[in-house]
């Protein structure tokens, strides 16, 4: 319940406070390198390798499949 | 074009609103990427190796492979794929020896082991939302798991602010091997041992034996929102979920083989048979226009049942640099540095720990290991620092891309001045790679 | 059901404005309607050098000296500094102070020493653009009358494209137009004619933009001589011997007005000017003779 909480207070946070960017305005946050993760094939890997090596998981989408490697 | 046109009617496209934009974000053109990974973990630390000396620890090449190709302006197709090969020797067992005071660590050589793993998904886009189904396969020669997924978001509040949630199920199947090697030179498959075989596993390796046929079952949600804050700003807030059942303990941890007495009394890797982990994840892109560079933040927080608690942050600048001569102009040449740091910290499991083999002390463990336990040094208090670089050179519509990290793991980079723990990694990771857009 | 032709018209930026476009739904109407409306409003309110509060009036005002200013202002100045340069210097949106020493309204030149006065706080160097940042000196004053009506109709073209309509707007004369229209090859637009009402010319618009200039928007005549109101930033003047009108086809409404304004302001070499730009065009002397890259 604790997280759920989080969330909403994430909301609430997020959606005050700022001046309506018009499309148009939208262009430097249209730029690649703006976007959450830039390299599809590296956030694969990185997740995959620090999956391996670390007791934490996950994060930003649903959790992933598995491997054998941990 | 006169040469004066060219220029003014370049400055009048530059000016922001002047150009319209689409209105279904989907991909606008088909794009395939390789990579090639080398990872190579330092060798084991010899005066810590009860072996009496360095070995080679995990050497992994990496080969992935993806294409995202639009179907129609609003369905698109995402296909990732890789090749692993690995080799080298990795941590099974620490512990305090007879008569010592130091941590020791043993080490397992693995044989070369293979891993295949694919992944497709295809998504929907909609004028101001989009939604997705994928599906994950990943197949070692011991292991397979299998994944689903689905997620959507929705953007609202004029398009400033983004919603988005997913959930994902995952079964894996363990097929551990015996660490026997048959006559042919195979290495021979739990499952594919005699009963006379398996019994003299049950002693020699429990671990592997009890792994025998075992299953898990994983289920996730996440729930997220993003929001713009002005021309430059973009920030983002998830949580997620990760509820985790079956057998969870790794089959390739070995109990302590030693002559102190008091190492019969240790087990395998006993784990609990659930797990249920949450996290927090905070992130913002910030654009510089004057230095035409990107800044990202990213934290999470990770808590799980286990009494794991970790913080990652992850800190990357990305700095844009296209020169105005001709040939990169007309070639379309941009490059593209990132350097990048990233840090962690973790407490530990509240069933790890280092048995004390001496035996002044009168028990090897004070933990009730009689349910869980582990020496897995993934499971210890410790902190790990990597910084990384990439270095991407646009031309025409290919990108060719570089990276290198550092990685080094260490109980005392965590804060814990107290603990040895020197099963820990530390290794270099070499990417290179090519993009190719049509 | 079929689209129909719609039309909208509203006061904007000292002129009227017309919009018509293709819509299949009736009710969209309203709402598009506002939405253009209010763009002009927002343009109107940020580049007013009438209204005390809008952002140019706190840059003539040196509030903002220094101060990094928004993406699409700093786009206009970029703009504005590519214009400078490349017209020879012709094109300057910091004439404003010669409007305060000529009326129109009255037939006499103005005081020589008044002009001379006026010259000095005119340059756009003077105003430091940096590509980010102004710092005015010399009590330097910006004017974006030039391209802001421009620059607006591009924005409600822009508008319109996003929302994937065939349109065609109207603001003052300066008009752009989405695409094609539904049952035509191309809009037919017509050109003023520089010294009574209707038109002289007509041309085909299938994309892009028009844009003219003339001299007899507001002028006074003395001794059978006219003095327009472009007025050069170099002698404070009116050019001699130029074109009596120019209208230019560009890809956008901007475009077409800076470069029909900076052929006016060239004089007699405002021929050489249009035909480097490589635009199509259409110009008149002041004998009305026709000059043309296009069919007309």
């Amino acid at each position: 319940m604790r997280l759920k909480w989080l969330f909403v207070v994430l909301c609430v946070v997020g959606v005050s406070g700022c001046v309506t960017v018009s499309p148009w305005q939208r262009g430097n946050l249209a730029k690649s390198e703006m976007s959450w993760s830039p390299d599809a094939l590296e956030s694969t890997l990185d997740g995959h390798i620090y999956f391996a090596k670390e007791a934490s998981s996950g994060g930003g989408a649903a959790a992933g499949g598995g491997c054998g490697c941990n | 074009m006169s040469k004066k046109l060219t220029l003014l009617a370049k400055s009048a496209l530059a000016i922001p609103g002047m150009i319209a934009t689409a209105q279904a974000a989907g991909p606008a053109g088909s794009e395939a990427s390789y990579r090639y990974t080398y990872y190579t973990e330092d060798d084991s630390p010899e005066a810590r190796d009860d072996s009496g000396g360095a070995q080679d620890r995990y050497k992994i090449q990496v080969h992935q492979f993806h294409i995202l190709t639009p179907v129609t302006d609003k369905f698109a197709v995402n296909v990732e794929a890789s090749y692993e090969s690995m080799s080298g020797a990795s941590p099974v067992y620490s512990y305090i020896a007879d008569g010592q005071e130091d941590v020791y660590t043993h080490f397992n050589g693995a044989s070369r082991e293979r891993r295949y793993d694919v992944s497709a998904n295809g998504r929907y886009y909609g004028s101001t939302s989009d939604a997705g189904a994928g599906v994950y396969a990943s197949m070692e020669r011991d292991y397979f798991a299998l994944n689903g997924s689905l997620d959507g978001s929705i953007q609202i509040n004029d398009q400033m602010t983004t919603l988005s949630g997913g959930v994902s199920a995952g079964h894996d199947w363990l097929n551990p091997n015996s660490g026997v090697v048959s006559d042919s030179g195979d290495v021979l498959m739990v499952n594919d041992l005699s009963s006379e075989e398996l019994e003299q596993l049950a002693a020699d390796a429990p671990a592997r034996h009890a792994a025998k046929g075992k299953t898990k079952w994983q289920l996730s949600v996440f729930e997220g929102v993003g929001q713009i804050i002005d021309m430059n700003t973009v920030v983002q807030g998830s949580v997620s979920f990760t509820y985790k059942t079956g057998y969870l303990s790794d089959p390739y941890r070995d109990c302590v083989g030693s002559d102190a007495p008091l190492a019969d009394n240790v087990p395998c890797d006993i784990r609990p048979s659930t797990r249920a982990a949450g996290t927090l994840s905070l992130g913002v892109r910030r654009y510089l226009p004057t230095l035409n560079a990107a800044v990202h933040g990213d934290y999470r927080l990770f808590v799980d049942n286990w009494d794991v608690m970790s913080h990652t942050l992850d800190l990357d600048y990305y700095q844009n640099w296209a020169p105005n001569w001709n040939f990169f102009v007309n070639n379309d040449v941009n490059f593209q540095l990132v350097p990048g740091v990233r840090y962690y910290q973790q407490s530990q499991a509240y069933f790890y720990e280092i048995p004390d083999l001496n035996t002044t002390t009168g028990s090897a463990y004070s933990a009730d290991t009689t349910r869980y336990y582990s020496s897995d040094p993934r499971l210890s208090h410790y902190g790990a620092i990597s910084l990384k670089t990439r270095l991407k050179i646009d031309f025409r519509q290919f990108s060719l891309n570089g990276s290198v990290e550092r990685y080094a793991a260490n109980p005392a980079y965590g804060f814990n001045f107290d603990d040895d723990t020197p099963g820990l990694p530390a290794y270099w990771r070499f990417t290179t790679g090519l993009d190719f857009r049509f | 059901m079929s689209a129909r032709l719609r039309s909208f018209g509203f006061k904007a930026m000292g002129g009227p404005c017309n919009v018509h476009l293709w819509l299949r739904e009736e009710d969209e109407l309203t709402k598009i309607e506002k939405e253009l409306t209010d763009e002009v409003r927002r343009l109107e309110a940020k580049f007013s050098r009438f209204q005390p509060s809008s952002l140019l009036s706190q840059i003539n005002r040196g509030e903002l000296n220094e101060v990094s200013l928004d993406a699409e202002t700093v786009g206009l100045f970029n703009y504005v500094d590519q214009c400078f340069d490349l017209s020879g210097h012709m094109f300057d949106p910091t004439i404003g102070s010669l409007h305060r020493v000529w009326d129109f309204k009255i037939p006499n030149l103005p005081d020589p020493r008044d002009l001379e006065r006026a010259l000095q706080h005119i340059g756009w160097k003077k105003v430091n653009w940096d590509g980010r940042t102004v710092n005015l000196t010399h009590n330097v004053q910006i004017d974006l009358g030039g391209i802001v009506k421009e620059f607006a109709v591009d924005r409600l073209c822009t508008l319109l494209k996003e929302k994937g309509l065939i349109g065609l707007v109207n603001l003052s004369g300066d008009i752009a137009v989405s695409q094609a229209p539904e049952d035509k090859p191309a809009w037919k637009v017509a050109i003023q004619h520089p010294r009574k009402a209707g038109a002289i010319a007509e041309v085909d618009l299938a994309a892009g933009a028009i844009a003219g200039s003339g001299d007899y928007e507001r002028f006074i005549e003395i001794d059978g001589v006219r003095y327009c109101h472009l007025l050069r930033p170099d002698t404070g003047y009116p050019a001699p011997n130029g074109f009596c009108a120019v209208s230019v086809i560009a890809e956008n409404c901007l475009l077409a007005g800076t470069v029909s304004t900076v052929a006016m302001l060239k004089g007699e070499l405002g021929h050489a000017w249009l035909e480097e730009m490589q635009l199509p065009y259409v110009a008149f002397d002041q004998a009305l003779q026709a000059y043309s890259s296009i069919e007309v």
